[in-house]
């Protein structure tokens, strides 16, 4: 593991990780300076060479945006956006549950900017194209930033007094906007991989079980399990989970969620890109509510104070479930995956994600595969 | 990577299945364009315009003619339809935020803010501009739904042969079909070493002469142009009939070289600018038919100042302005290469009057175009 990465996610320099929840919030703003929990970020050295970026596809469209986008003008009255992302299945729902409690927060949907982000780079990158030198280039980032905050304000129109308008899509943190406070929340890879074959389950969705053509075949099997016995989702789980190529593929693209996250998360502390990351894990939501939610309207400017108790909506509370296996709000349980996975699951999850799992603290090393989940036993 | 035609390429290369060619399915984000229209900031506000065509059917030099008008500025190239196919995907799915009211209205806004400050920013180039358009080589998609839409269109078979030239020049890899991708690197290999001197380009012509008799590449060049004559001519029946918004004119590369001027004036009158205003075709470089040099700039020779023009005729198969004649097809391409084009497009040919070997020119193209 990387120094800089273990510092981001607060493991110390002896390799132990913290207590529970004791270092998992990690706040800090490229233009505020620290706000919580960073003392230690180590800034890269002007002589250390810039880490490869591992974003899927081409050239960040980020890169232009930082060059030539612009902030806001002052005068700019709209609710100001943020934005939740993290892989599916973390809780980005949950958290956009507790923001909304307060009256200045709406956070409603899943807008999915990365799409109209994607396409940008194609607008800048070739030499012939207009943009691909000023003054168009400004106006293509400018223009696809203003359509991101004219989008967003947009949304907020159905919470009147909303002040910050949100965004909770599930995916990868792009820092399009520099005024904006970005929440990245990570879960468990292992639950999030037994939350994701049930939720792949649930939607029948064969864009996700065959995905791969060494899924296809025990995805379809998975499905002829399915009854109107809720434990047969349970079941039709467990059975995928004892094949290999469903595991790793899940969790390989887990991993490749969060090193890529938390690279952009040291990119955005140190200053190379703009605007405002607080990273915080399922777990210690779960564990210390109350406390982060606050800390998040902070980093909001807003006063938590004036935010509804957690519970007022019923989606608020942590481990909230609506007792159906078919609610997108299944189960919301931290550690669901020792009841399901096999040993042979253990080391798959392991070989694919053990680096992210170090990284983000969720284990020391790798001994933990060689002990047997409680469901097994 | 150069320029390249907007949509999906068919790949495959086996003849003549495609007896009814049918346009691509449209993205719905183009229709609702007109109902969520943004206002003008201003009671002046500046016109739009966009230049439509397949790579190498003259979109540059329609640019240039069009900014020999003091009022006209034909900025460059935005591959605004990038963008746009991803605006449909943004606002079309009902469980996304953007697939919902007052959000998917505020979405189209924005995309059209976005082109229009993107084609202004340009502006200060030619102060006083009232009319500012986009020559990028791609299928026709509405933008803004009050601008005005130019669909150019080129003989294939001359297109086929400039593309085949272009894709030489440019080491354009991508466009070439995996099965003749090795003969393609070698050919560019041959091409680009060829010497400068006086015997270079009747050298680079025979290296892509080669190029022209592999019948895979030529069927996919044709073919690919098929394509997009079908989905313009859909893009422009949907324009006139109401489907979609925007007001369009069509235009023939071969006529622009028959009556430039005229031509040209015609497209400026739509714009709704005064064409006595323009400067005279050939008082800026490359706006003469074919770039060729006037008598007044007294010189003939491209090599030693390539942005004054060259003698008629004359070829620069390296050149992004290779040659730009009309015809060229017919010293370019052996009888059986034409009879691949006519068998993969002769049918987009004849729609678009030109004649081929079993298809009499239509002359419906030319109704559709008066009628325009």
């Amino acid at each position: 593991m990387s120094g800089l990465l273990k510092r981001i996610l607060g493991r110390d320099s002896n390799g132990v990780a913290p207590q529970s929840g004791a270092a998992s919030l990690h706040v800090r703003s490229a233009s505020d300076g620290d706000v919580a929990g960073l003392s230690q970020t180590a800034e890269p050295t002007a002589d250390a060479p810039r880490p490869k970026r591992r974003i899927w596809g081409r050239q960040p469209f980020e890169d232009v945006l930082r060059d030539f986008g612009s902030f806001p003008a002052d005068s700019d009255t709209r609710p100001r956006p943020f934005f939740i992302v993290g892989h599916p299945r973390s809780g980005t729902n949950w958290m956009s549950n507790l923001l909304n409690l307060h009256p200045q927060v709406l956070c409603t949907g899943e807008a999915h900017f990365q799409v109209l982000l994607n396409a940008m780079p194609e607008m800048v990158s070739e030499p012939h194209q207009t943009a691909f030198k000023e003054p168009a280039k400004s106006a293509v980032a400018r223009s696809f930033q203003e359509m991101i905050r004219a989008t967003m304000a947009a949304t907020a129109v159905r919470k009147p007094g909303a002040l910050r308008a949100g965004d909770h899509t599930p995916r990868l943190l792009r820092p399009m906007l520099p005024e904006s406070e970005h929440f990245v929340i990570f879960r468990d890879g292992r639950d999030v991989v037994m939350s994701m074959t049930v939720h792949t389950l649930n939607n029948q969705s064969k864009r996700a079980g065959h995905a791969i053509p060494e899924t296809r075949e025990i995805f379809d099997h998975a499905l002829g399990m399915l009854t109107s016995d809720d434990e047969s989702l349970y079941r039709a789980a467990r059975f995928l989970l004892t094949h290999e190529a469903w595991v790793r593929r899940f969790a390989g693209n887990w991993q490749r969620h969060v090193l890529t996250d938390l690279e952009t998360i040291q990119r955005m502390h140190a200053g190379e890109y703009p605007g405002k990351v607080m990273s915080v894990r399922y777990e210690d939501l779960h564990a210390r509510t109350d406390k982060l939610r606050c800390e998040m309207y902070r980093l909001l400017g807003l006063d938590p104070d004036k935010a509804a108790p957690i519970g007022t909506d019923p989606r608020t509370a942590p481990g909230y479930t609506e007792n159906k296996t078919s609610s997108h709000y299944r189960k919301g349980k931290v550690g669901d995956w020792r009841s399901h996975f096999t040993p042979p699951a253990m080391r798959w999850f392991d070989a694919e994600a053990g680096r992210a799992m170090l990284e983000l603290n969720y284990e020391l090393d790798s001994a933990w595969v060689d002990s047997l989940p409680a469901g097994i036993a | 990577m150069g320029r390249q035609p907007s949509g999906r390429h068919r790949v495959s290369v086996s003849p003549a299945h495609h007896s009814v060619r049918q346009p691509h399915t449209r993205p719905v984000f183009e229709s609702q364009l007109a109902l969520h229209g943004c206002a003008e900031d201003s009671p002046t506000a500046v016109r739009h315009f966009f230049i439509a065509a397949y790579p190498r059917s003259g979109t540059n030099w329609l640019g240039s003619l069009l900014n020999l008008h003091p009022h006209v500025l034909c900025v460059g190239e935005f591959t605004f339809h990038d963008l746009l196919n991803s605006m449909n995907g943004f606002v079309s799915q009902p469980g996304r935020a953007a697939g919902r009211q007052p959000v998917a209205a505020e979405a189209c806004r924005s995309f059209q803010r976005l082109v229009r400050n993107c084609l202004r920013s340009s502006d200060d180039l030619k102060p006083g501009a009232r009319v500012i358009g986009d020559h990028t080589p791609r299928r026709l998609r509405v933008f803004l739904p009050d601008a005005l839409y130019i669909a150019l269109f080129r003989d294939g078979r001359d297109v086929v042969v400039s593309w085949t030239f272009n894709a030489l020049a440019r080491r354009e890899d991508w466009v070439v079909p995996p099965s003749i991708k090795p003969l393609f690197a070698r050919l560019v290999e041959r091409f680009h070493a060829v010497e400068p001197g006086p015997e270079r380009s009747a050298r680079q012509i025979k290296v892509a002469s080669e190029l022209l008799n592999s019948e895979a590449w030529v069927r996919h060049s044709a073919g690919a142009w098929a394509e997009q004559v079908v989905d313009d001519l859909d893009a422009i029946a949907r324009i006139r009939d109401g489907r979609l918004p925007g007001r369009v004119e069509v235009v023939r590369y071969e006529d622009l070289h028959t009556n430039t001027t005229q031509t040209r004036d015609r497209l400026l009158t739509a714009l709704q600018v005064d064409p006595s205003l323009a400067a005279p075709v050939g008082s800026q470089p490359r706006t003469a038919p074919g770039f060729t040099a006037t008598p007044s700039e007294g010189r003939c020779e491209p090599e030693t100042d390539r942005l004054a023009g060259r003698c008629a005729g004359d070829e620069e198969p390296g050149s992004h302005y290779r040659r730009g004649v009309v015809g060229d097809w017919r010293g370019k391409l052996s009888p059986v290469a034409v009879g691949w084009i006519e068998e993969e497009a002769g049918t987009e040919l004849a729609t678009l009057d030109y004649a081929t070997a079993s298809r009499p020119a239509a002359g419906g193209l030319r109704v559709a175009i008066s009628a325009g």
